[in-house]
């Protein structure tokens, strides 16, 4: 469908510029993003994910695009991808069969962890298994120091015994990581070309190339992961890549790396989990693009609430907080630490397990507990009537009148408000003596501080103050719980994009080519020597320019540096970016752009101690695309485009009252109105309370801003 | 009883106040220069209300916090109440008796004014890296020889740093900038709580915080008593002993009584105190009893005043588990953490579905290498490593995990960063994990080399490590058996004691052999695809496998011959005796 009626399709029809085409899987739906770079002009489709070979929907969306634009694919510059692929294969445990080669003494680094515990009182607590079990893995001769020298020189009679071994079970993937090959992977290379020979045609992942930093278990589970998920992506990958050929696209397909950046589908299968968090590292870049085009940039929080989780990502002046690693696929109470660390650069998501899926109940103490659990798509929330019985937040978006039963998705769903009434007094209102409408109250109220909590905790550990941000809202239940979310959090404006509910596949369409590496290097300041540090710099812009390239042979490409830096004796690093136009300051300089950082964070900071340099970073990227957003007509008072009235929950009236109902579609450029209101579109319902003022920007994007608290 | 807020204003309350005080964790844990605050876990940040009850505390920390923290805010309370304090005061004390039973954890509190009213108090308790005197070891014989007491008094006053104060503290402690690095840090994690909780009471127009304490308490409290009264009242005991220290074995005695939705702890009839530095004071006593309780009768639950309300522990004045002042104590986790399991062990038969046996991660196992290296820098390096987990009713224990302290494992990486030391190897020990229905956690089996060109020629490191379970092994429950002993070997030589120190010299070894988790029911009765698991991954021996198990293997020592097997079980089962049947 397109964005705004009849009279673009029409328009859309009729040029012939270039078209970039996102396309982005979920759990449940595929969302395409089809714009023209020439004209600003977007169009969007959607289509149920096929789970069993997911890029069957993606072909299916795209040949719906080809059905409207005749000539569509020949026009097309390229196609960027983001998928729950990796993701899935990590949770669902369907990777490759997959061996370990390992120094010998440390076959079991991958299953002795961190020796923690991630809840001080539950005896019951799991771990995931590992993904290597242990007659897999296997313990080779060599050793190299801290200092990066070989003590032993890798074992070759060793290395065929343990490829025969690893052979004899049938391995469909190789991970290789020895101690200390971050400060030389000397042996690790050496291993990976005799493993060309001894294991012809099975991929080998070594853990100095997939993640050269300290650390013998992240480094493992991360190379593990990667060798575990290789097979697959390439198979994906290569499928994908063949079908859209079929469908005449000659250009290139691009994939969504976790940390923002597009790359080449060569570089995706030789590092698949770079993009196990695409399409969350999309829904940051919507969101950047979003906010810059509506003149907020400074200070941005993207908020995307989907159907199981609720995610936010700190923004500044454009650029996305990264992290330096990632947990996957936990496996007890959705518990942090109960999961696969992975070190990949990553958008700094924090993400809880609150979406419109999240199970309300009465918890040992009295209260109702909302999530983590989930009914997911399958049964669903019980208003869904597909078996689900348990309460859900959406169901109680539905009793509050935020839901219209005859118009979810666009009226392709009917929703069961019965059933959704009877599922929150079975299991609330009866158990507590409340009223459904007061139950229901409650669960949205209590999902919306569990969101308003973490992201409280996420802002306050990045020394941002939320009543200077502007939020972003998207997903599926993004733009319903916003204006309640931003009250919590005292932030005076919120930005809805237009289809709110697949702002992430636009995401792709803004993206820039990019490349992140890490490597350590850990020594003291006072002994740093800025020739040494300068030449990793260059090796490390050489190589990431290389696989930059891959993804855009014709752009120019520019690197960022930053260096990871603590005070000696502290654990946590500070990661310091480099201003781009001083790339090699001195001693003294680094120490006062480490302070300015680490006051901005703590707010003090230590004249007497000594600092300490961990490890280097660096990000080869091009210029974003120019995606100039065609803009909207405006004249037309908010008023042409309001299609009724409802009864619905106000909680600064605390009961129901009569709400404006608006068809966001129907809104134009300079529109203008005030809360109580409810402006519906197909993908998203975006809930306004009393005293909120909306305007409609030239883009189509929903300004609010909540009344002052 | 269920307190006189709304439940779902109460729900939104709560969670913004357990969100002030793990974010207040977060900040410390992040500028902590002690290793023991941030891989340890060794802290807690808590609220309390105007009366000195304790409503939020930290989710994360160690269990050693759990019951002493209370009684610390009361006794600072008494010292300085409401009229004595002013904006800006902060207090602070580190008395053993006061606070968590030795000197290295130093309390900092920080009254909350809200209209000139002291209306609740931040709390931050925490490791500290060093804190003067000998270093932990379990050779002192008076708390005198342990380092700097530091009475209650005001740290900060209106504002400004007690300058006497911190000089003091300088002068008594070998890492004087982290000690007042973490000191500052502490300070700051409780201006984080007073900042969130005074936004709090803005937003949301309160005077004060009583109603909100009151609700959270009371709630709490109802909820672990409605889960004690699900058990049968009535008084349980046992009698272990858990080390010798001079020959002498440590006895612990225990009664613990269900009664009236209560539960009481008491340890009468337990070794008296001696002149080590193993005693342990009331406080911590109570934290490790509380902590195992509530693992067993409401693990979910936060923990605050309520939980406290329905645990009492008691235990004779002048017993190892109360030592009165000015006995030894800096090593108290290598008698305190070993409570736990002993009240696992007594409740099994009365909770079979909520115990789990004991674990090789108590106490902890730890080595300090010192010396000068070739390159003329001094290093001082720490390393811990901890046993298997203890086996529990649905699941094998997990293999090196720590219990009941919480400690983060420094990569080896790292560590060979950190002193000229190798790890030859670090690995899972086969065999070492008490056979049971669900088998405990492995140990692991580590061996540490000094590196031949890392010190000055004729030169050498110093070492002490401490461990534990030579003499004892790790309990299994409810059939199970124990796992396996621990040993240290340095130099070739096998410790009798933990806690000891040794020399080497370039290419001599320290070699760590931990132990697993003890096993949970009988191990005949282990499922055959678990026993092939183990065969499988080798962790468990075909000998192993049928001395324990009962499983008979063919040649290849993986593959089980059924048939042998159920004849083989099914004779021992005729031959157990009643006493080593499983009496659940």
């Amino acid at each position: 469908m397109w964005e705004n009626g009849a009279e673009q399709r029409q328009a859309m029809t009729s040029f012939g510029g270039l078209y970039r085409l996102g396309c982005d899987i979920g759990g449940t739906f595929t969302d395409f993003y089809l714009v023209n770079t020439a004209t600003g002009e977007v169009a969007v489709e959607k289509c149920l994910t096929t789970p069993d070979d997911p890029s069957r929907a993606v072909l299916e969306g795209v040949q719906r695009f080809m059905r409207r634009i005749p000539g569509l694919m020949a026009q097309t510059r390229c196609v960027l991808h983001a998928t729950t692929l990796v993701i899935n294969a990590l949770i669902e445990r369907k990777g490759a069969r997959t061996g370990l080669i390992t120094t010998r003494g440390f076959r079991d680094v991958l299953e002795i962890g961190r020796e923690m515990r991630y809840d001080l009182y539950d005896i019951f607590i799991e771990f995931p298994p590992p993904l290597v079990p242990r007659h897999l893995r296997c313990e080779v001769e060599e050793r190299t120091y801290q200092d990066g020298s070989i003590a032993l020189a890798l074992d070759a009679t060793d290395l065929a015994r343990a490829a025969e071994q690893l052979r004899r079970h049938e391995i469909e993937s190789i991970g290789v990581c020895f101690l200390h090959s971050y400060a030389n992977p000397q042996n690790e290379r050496k291993a990976k070309a005799l493993l060309r020979d001894l294991a012809p045609g099975i991929p080998v992942s070594i853990s100095s190339e997939v993640l050269p930093e300290v650390g013998e278990y992240e480094r493992t589970t991360t190379t593990v992961a990667n060798a575990y998920v290789q097979p697959l992506t390439t198979r994906y990958t290569s499928h994908l890549s063949a079908g859209l050929r079929q469908l005449g696209f000659e250009r290139q397909l691009l994939m969504m790396l976790s940390s923002g950046g597009m790359t080449s589908v060569e570089t995706a299968a030789e590092f698949p989990l770079r993009i196990v968090e695409s399409g969350p590292a999309a829904g940051a870049l919507a969101a950047a693009y979003i906010a810059r085009a509506a003149g907020y940039a400074e200070h941005v929080l993207a908020f995307d609430m989907g159907g199981t989780t609720a995610k936010g990502c700190v923004i500044r002046d454009g650029n996305i907080d990264k992290a330096a690693s990632f947990e996957a696929a936990r496996v007890h109470r959705f518990k942090k630490g109960s999961g696969i660390p992975l070190r990949i650069p990553v958008i700094d998501i924090m993400e809880i397990g609150a979406g419109g899926g999240s199970i309300a109940c009465v918890d040992e103490l009295g209260l109702i507990r909302v999530g983590p659990r989930s009914a997911g798509a399958e049964p669903g929330p019980a208003c869904y009537a597909r078996g689900g019985r348990e309460p859900t937040v959406s169901d109680a978006d539905l009793v509050l009148g935020y839901l219209d039963a005859d118009h979810f998705l666009g009226g392709e769903m009917r929703l069961d408000l019965d059933a959704a009434q009877a599922a929150i007094d079975s299991a609330i209102a009866r158990a507590l003596s409340l009223s459904t409408a007061a139950a229901a109250w409650g669960i949205h109220e209590i999902v919306t501080e569990n969101m308003a909590a973490a992201i409280r905790i996420h802002m306050a550990e990045k020394g941002a103050d939320p009543s200077r941000f502007t939020m972003v809202a998207f997903g599926g239940a993004g733009p319903v719980h916003a204006y309640a979310l931003a009250c919590r959090l005292g932030i005076r404006r919120i930005l809805i994009p237009s289809s709110a509910g697949i702002a992430s596949a636009f995401g792709l369409l803004v993206s820039p080519v990019a490349f992140d590496l890490v490597k350590t290097r850990r020594v003291g300041l006072s002994d740093l020597d800025p020739a040494a540090i300068e030449a990793l710099f260059i090796d490390m812009e050489n190589e990431a320019k290389r696989f930059a390239e891959r993804a855009d042979p014709a752009g120019e490409i520019s690197c960022s540096r930053s260096l990871d830096l603590c005070y000696c004796g502290q654990g946590y690093t500070v990661n310091v970016p480099l201003p781009a136009a001083e790339p090699r300051p001195d001693k003294a300089r680094i120490r006062a752009l480490f302070e300015h950082a680490y006051e901005t964070l703590y707010g003090r900071v230590y004249a007497d101690m000594a600092v300490e340099l961990i490890n280097l970073r660096l990000v080869a990227h091009s210029p974003a695309p120019a995606v100039a957003l065609r803009k909207l007509e405006s004249g037309r008072p908010a008023s042409a485009a309001m299609k009724g009235r409802r009864a619905a929950y106000s909680g600064r009236s605390n009961g129901f009252v009569d709400h404006g109902v608006y068809d966001r579609i129907r809104l134009q450029a300079g529109a203008a109105l005030a809360g109580p209101a409810i402006i519906e579109e197909r993908e998203a319902t975006t809930i306004v309370d009393c005293g909120g003022h909306v305007l409609v920007d030239e883009h189509g994007t929903l300004v609010i801003e909540p009344r002052e608290a | 009883m269920q307190g006189s807020m709304d439940p779902v204003e109460l729900e939104i309350l709560w969670t913004r106040v357990t969100a002030m005080v793990d974010e207040a964790a977060t900040a410390l844990v992040r500028t902590a220069f002690s290793s023991i605050i941030r891989d340890a876990n060794d802290y807690a940040c808590a609220l309390f209300d105007a009366d000195y009850n304790l409503f939020a505390q930290s989710t994360f920390g160690g269990p050693g916090f759990i019951g002493s923290l209370p009684v610390t805010m009361r006794k600072m309370g008494e010292a300085y109440p409401p009229q004595a304090l002013n904006p800006g005061d902060v207090l602070i004390t580190n008395d053993p008796w006061i606070c968590t039973g030795h000197l290295n954890d130093i309390a900092i509190v920080t009254p909350i004014l809200h209209r000139s009213r002291v209306v609740a108090y931040a709390a931050c308790c925490a490791h500290q890296a060093d804190i003067g005197g000998r270093i932990a070891v379990a050779e002192t014989r008076e708390v005198f020889e342990e380092g700097l007491f530091i009475p209650i008094l005001k740290l900060m006053e209106r504002g400004e740093p007690n300058a006497t104060a911190f000089q003091f503290i300088r002068a008594n402690v070998r890492v004087p900038d982290y000690v007042v690095g973490d000191l500052r840090a502490q300070v700051a994690a409780n201006d984080v709580m007073r900042r969130r909780l005074l936004d709090l009471m803005r937003e949301h127009g309160m005077a004060d915080i009583q109603a909100l304490s009151r609700s959270i308490l009371d709630r709490t409290e109802a909820a672990v008593r409605a889960s004690i009264r699900r058990f049968r009242e009535g008084t349980h005991r046992g009698e272990v002993s858990i080390d010798t220290f001079d020959d002498q074995p440590i006895t612990i005695a225990t009664a613990v009584t269900l009664k009236d939705g209560e539960v009481h702890v008491d340890y009468t009839g337990s070794t008296p105190q001696i002149a080590k530095g193993v005693n342990v004071c009331l406080n911590y006593t109570a934290s490790y009893t509380t902590f195992a309780v509530k693992c067993a009768v409401s693990p979910l639950l936060p923990n605050n005043e309520g939980v406290l309300r329905a645990i009492k522990v008691s235990a004779p004045e002048g017993s190892i588990l109360n030592a009165r002042f000015p006995a030894a104590v800096n090593a108290r986790g290598a008698v305190g953490q070993f409570l736990p399991e002993i009240i696992f062990g007594t409740l099994a038969s009365l909770m079979p579905q909520r115990v789990m046996a004991g674990s090789g991660g108590a106490p902890v196992w730890a080595q300090r290498y010192s010396g000068r290296a070739r390159n003329g820098r001094r290093f001082m390096l720490t390393c811990v490593a901890r046993g298997g987990f203890g086996a529990r009713p649905t699941s094998d224990g997990v293999s090196t995990l720590a219990f009941p302290s919480n400690t983060n494992a420094a990569p080896v990486e790292v560590i060979e960063g950190d002193a000229p030391i190798v790890f030859e190897k670090k690995e899972l020990r086969r065999d070492s994990a008490g056979p049971g229905k669900y088998r405990g956690g492995f140990g692991q089996h580590v061996v540490i080399r000094v590196r031949d060109d890392a010190l000055p020629d004729g030169g050498h490191l110093t070492a002490s490590a401490k461990g534990g379970r030579f003499h004892y092994s790790v309990p299994g429950v409810l059939g199970g058996h124990g796992a396996p002993k621990g040993a240290i070997i340095a130099n070739g030589e096998r410790f009798e004691v933990s806690g000891r120190q040794v020399i080497l010299g370039p290419g001599s070894r320290m070699e760590l052999l931990l132990p697993g988790g003890g096993g949970y029911g009988d191990p005949l009765e282990r499922d055959l695809d678990l026993v092939r698991d183990d065969l499988r991954s080798g962790l468990v021996s075909p000998e192993q496998a049928l001395s324990a198990y009962g499983v008979v293997t063919d040649a290849s020592g993986v593959h089980i011959d059924v048939a042998a097997t159920e004849r083989t079980r099914a004779q021992r089962k005729a031959a157990q005796t009643p006493s080593a049947a499983n009496p659940a």
